[in-house]
């Protein structure tokens, strides 16, 4: 326990060590906000809501979050530095709670940073709050999963930028899976209650019903599970990896 | 060598079983029990307070069969996802009716008992271009007495909830009331007029739940069988209309009262579309005058009333332009306390009037229902807002309060007339005073009801749905009902999506507006009386008149004229920018704020990490 709370905590502080950390915010930061003000139009809509941050927030995480998680264990393998984490007094499950635990706190402190958007539109005039509240709740569920996927990568991959790669790839796979018009190809091809569930699977339904201000007990167990998921399958792919 | 073990590790197995486990679990959620939350401002996604009273006024317990087919194929995920929706919509509205009401699914496979019953029923199913339909259709039953919801559309899917209460409601309506309705517009008229004039919709949605009968002229008496009347746009009100209204609320009967200063759907009905529209008109006005003076309101027939901050964009020659005319009304105008306009959002008010109340007579007493903000000025009925909707934001007259839009006026009601005039029907049954207390509904508009303003028509396959684009038409039915005498029955809300434009900007636009309006103004006219000059000079060559000298001369008339308004219009350009320069520059300061100050913050943190790890 106390092994695991020390990874966590190192963990986390090696993302605020790290120029690297600083530029992913900066990047972040900027993307979001040319996004909502130049794609989104927010100004011009002329809508108290930051419906266009919550729109395209999905796509951007999908090419910026990969590379918060790619060096979770790619970079430990790289360097050699994974054999030493085995040997800490610390199962392999905790290992990947607490390095997922860091990456995910840190990708809350970036949607955190984010606090301009919401004073601007408070300031032009009058947006409902639950509903922000719950679209952030939504944002940050959301990263985990897209987050979880990605240690999945980084486990299976060598290099880092191979986990990237791939971690997008899975990501993308992820958010297709709840698009409308993709499901309904998949419709064509496979009978009905295979595509009902692989859409269930799918990560944007569940965001949109807390975009709209609806905490359904559905969606949070979706995330919470969803990610638990993904991380089982990130300690599974470890272990077996491990046994080489 | 070492040998490679090809068994994966027994743990990578347990974990990955595990994950399988967890992936049947998320794959079943969707049929777990569930809780929500609705952490909206207007509760968009919860019962409303209405359909719980309809739910508590339930007198027996009303059975629901939902028909949705489950089990199709080729059910597109739209449908599939809305009859979901609609299965749990259902079964919290069952859920909380302790018992009153039972839901029962069905999904009928293709020529079954079941789809028999269906079409039987009313519910209507959707041909999916295969030879297969889908059903997502409800019939609601109590006793033997049964309405049918014969299609849920998903894109009417924020009017679920008032589907169903006003099913429920149809189903608990036990007497026929019955409505009257004259007005010289034609409402109600079918299949006449140039291009086929169609009845208002509104009046289309009366009759779900009234029998309705409309008065192809001006009544002189109102008949008995009728409960509530609604005297709409009332133009030339001559005695013997007013006396039929007169005893007609004298003897316990319900009025509705549409006056308006300007109606938009006289002006419009005969005039070609692309027509520019005239900056003055002729008055087309209602009143009734004796009535309202003996009452003690007043309604200035001649003016229209106008707010800049309420402002509509409204669709002028192509563009969208900003008529102060036309009011965007809030639930902040609306009375919260009234049952009739508790639950309503929103409104639209096209070219209204305003009454006053300050002389009510004694034994009457006036609750205003509707209000229009605090900056409500007045326009000439004469002028046409359409013409020019900045020049009649300009010029909006300087006394501005908040006015009642619409109101309730209560109390005992007495005769306007001392004796019954001449000619009218029944003199021996004159009623002087009202026996009990009455209350009649006086509204300032009558262009409000009409479909441009109050429904948007949405085309779904191969049907046009309307769909409320305001509180428009709810606030009339909820009145009605009110009046009718079932006022338990509440209508909910209708749309899901609340405008929350940014009220900043608009302040800065008035402030502005002020500043700039009056250079703007004179520029305008100087231009315009220019045009005029030029126009004449041009009229007078054409026709020939001087000598070849006069000619010469005149060109160089014209040359400096032309100038001078080229000139001028520059100005004017210069001056309409000035308006938009402050929003402008505010969103320029936004953008540049939310780009660079915490990026920038950032970089900064992200150089001093850079330099403090790698300098040493």
């Amino acid at each position: 326990m106390h092994a695991a709370l020390e990874l966590f905590k190192r963990e986390s502080l090696a993302y605020l060590r790290s120029p690297l950390g600083y530029v992913f915010l900066v990047v972040f930061l900027l993307t979001t906000a040319a996004s909502t003000f130049f794609l989104g139009g927010l100004f011009e809509r002329d809508q108290a809501n930051l419906r266009p941050f919550f729109e395209g927030l999905p796509w951007l995480f999908l090419a910026l979050i990969p590379a918060v998680a790619m060096r979770l264990w790619a970079e430990e393998r790289q360097s050699g530095t994974i054999e030493l984490l085995f040997t800490l007094p610390l199962t392999l499950r905790a290992a990947v709670l607490s390095k997922f635990m860091a990456a995910w706190l840190f990708v809350g402190l970036s949607l955190a940073l984010t606090f301009p958007l919401p004073l601007t539109i408070a300031y032009l005039g009058d947006p409902d709050w639950g509903v922000l509240f719950a679209s952030y709740l939504g944002a940050f569920l959301m990263a985990a999963i897209f987050l979880s996927l990605s240690c999945i990568a980084s486990a299976l991959s060598k290099s880092q930028v191979s986990a990237f790669l791939l971690a997008t790839l899975l990501c993308f796979a992820m958010l297709l899976l709840g698009w409308g018009s993709f499901t309904d190809t998949l419709a064509l091809a496979l009978p009905s209650p295979v595509v009902d569930g692989l859409a269930n699977l799918g990560v944007i339904p569940h965001f949109q019903t807390l975009s709209q201000g609806v905490i359904d007990s559905r969606d949070l167990l979706y995330f919470l599970l969803m990610s638990a998921l993904n991380l089982l399958l990130t300690a599974a792919v470890l272990h077996a990896k491990k046994a080489d | 060598m070492r040998m490679r073990s090809r068994f994966p590790s027994p743990r990578a197995l347990q974990l990955t079983a595990a994950a399988g486990a967890l992936l049947v679990l998320i794959l079943s959620l969707n049929a777990a029990p569930f809780f929500r939350l609705d952490l909206t401002d207007e509760k968009v996604y919860s019962l409303s307070p209405g359909s719980e009273a309809l739910i508590r006024s339930l007198e027996a317990p009303v059975d629901i069969k939902l028909y949705v087919s489950k089990s199709l194929a080729e059910l597109p995920p739209v449908l599939q996802a809305h009859g979901r929706r609609v299965e749990e919509f259902l079964r919290e509205f069952t859920g909380q009716s302790r018992g009153q009401l039972r839901l029962e699914l069905v999904d009928p496979q293709p020529d079954s008992d079941d789809s028999i019953w269906a079409s039987k029923y009313g519910v209507r199913s959707l041909p999916l271009g295969n030879g297969a339909s889908a059903y997502l259709g409800a019939v609601f039953l109590a006793g033997d007495r049964e309405v049918a919801v014969p299609f849920f559309d998903p894109r009417k899917e924020d009017l679920l909830e008032y589907e169903v209460a006003e099913a429920l409601a149809k189903l608990q309506k036990t007497e026929d009331k019955k409505l009257g309705i004259y007005s010289p517009l034609p409402v109600g008229v079918a299949g006449q007029g140039a291009g086929g004039g169609r009845e208002w919709i509104f009046l289309n949605r009366l009759r779900d739940f009234y029998e309705l009968e409309v008065f192809a002229s001006p009544p002189r008496s109102i008949p008995d069988d009728i409960s509530v009347f609604i005297l709409m746009h009332p133009e030339e009100a001559d005695a013997s209309l007013e006396y039929a209204i007169d005893q007609f609320v004298l003897r316990g009967g319900r009025l509705v009262l549409m006056l308006d200063p300007f109606s938009r759907f006289q002006l419009e009905q005969n005039w070609p579309e692309s027509a520019p529209q005239p900056p003055e008109v002729s008055p087309r006005s209602s009143q009734l005058p004796r009535l309202l003076a003996h009452w003690g309101v007043s309604f200035d027939a001649e003016t229209v009333i106008a707010n800049r901050q309420q402002a509509t964009r409204v669709e002028n020659a192509g563009l969208l332009r900003e008529n102060p005319a036309f009011l965007s009304l809030g639930a902040g105008d609306l009375a919260r306390e009234s049952v009739i306009t508790s639950s309503l959002r929103q409104l639209l008010w096209v070219e209204g009037g305003a009454f006053d109340a300050n002389g009510v007579k004694s034994g009457l007493s006036w609750e205003p229902l509707i209000q229009s903000g605090a900056e409500t000025g007045l326009l000439p009925h004469t002028r046409n807002s359409q013409a020019d909707p900045e020049g009649a934001a300009a010029a909006i007259g300087q006394d501005r309060k908040k006015r009642a839009l619409a109101g309730l006026l209560r109390g005992r009601f007495s005769s306007a007339f001392a004796e019954p005039p001449p000619g009218s029907e029944h003199p021996q049954s004159f009623h002087r005073e009202s026996r009990g207390e009455n209350v009649v509904l006086l509204v300032a508009d009558s262009d409000f009801l009409q479909d441009v303003y109050a429904i948007e028509p949405l085309q779904i396959g191969d049907q046009w749905v309307q769909k409320p684009r305001n509180d428009n038409i709810n606030f009339l039915t909820n009145a009605l009902a009110y009046l009718a005498g079932s006022s338990e029955i509440m209508r909910v809300r209708s749309s899901g999506r609340v405008q929350r434009p940014f009220t900043r900007l608009r302040e800065i636009q008035e402030t502005a507006l002020t500043r700039w309006q009056a250079e703007e103004q004179t520029l305008s006219r100087e231009l315009n009386s220019l045009a005029q000059e030029i126009a004449a000079l041009q009229a007078a060559e054409a026709k020939g008149e001087g000598s070849a000298e006069s000619g010469r001369v005149s060109a160089g008339v014209l040359e400096k004229l032309r100038a001078d308004e080229l000139r001028l219009r520059g100005q004017r350009r210069e001056v309409r920018r000035k308006l938009r320069e402050d929003i402008d520059a505010l969103g320029y300061r936004l953008k540049a704020l939310n780009l660079l100050c915490l990026p920038g913050l950032l970089s900064v943190a992200g150089l001093i990490v850079y330099r403090r790890r790698y300098r040493s």
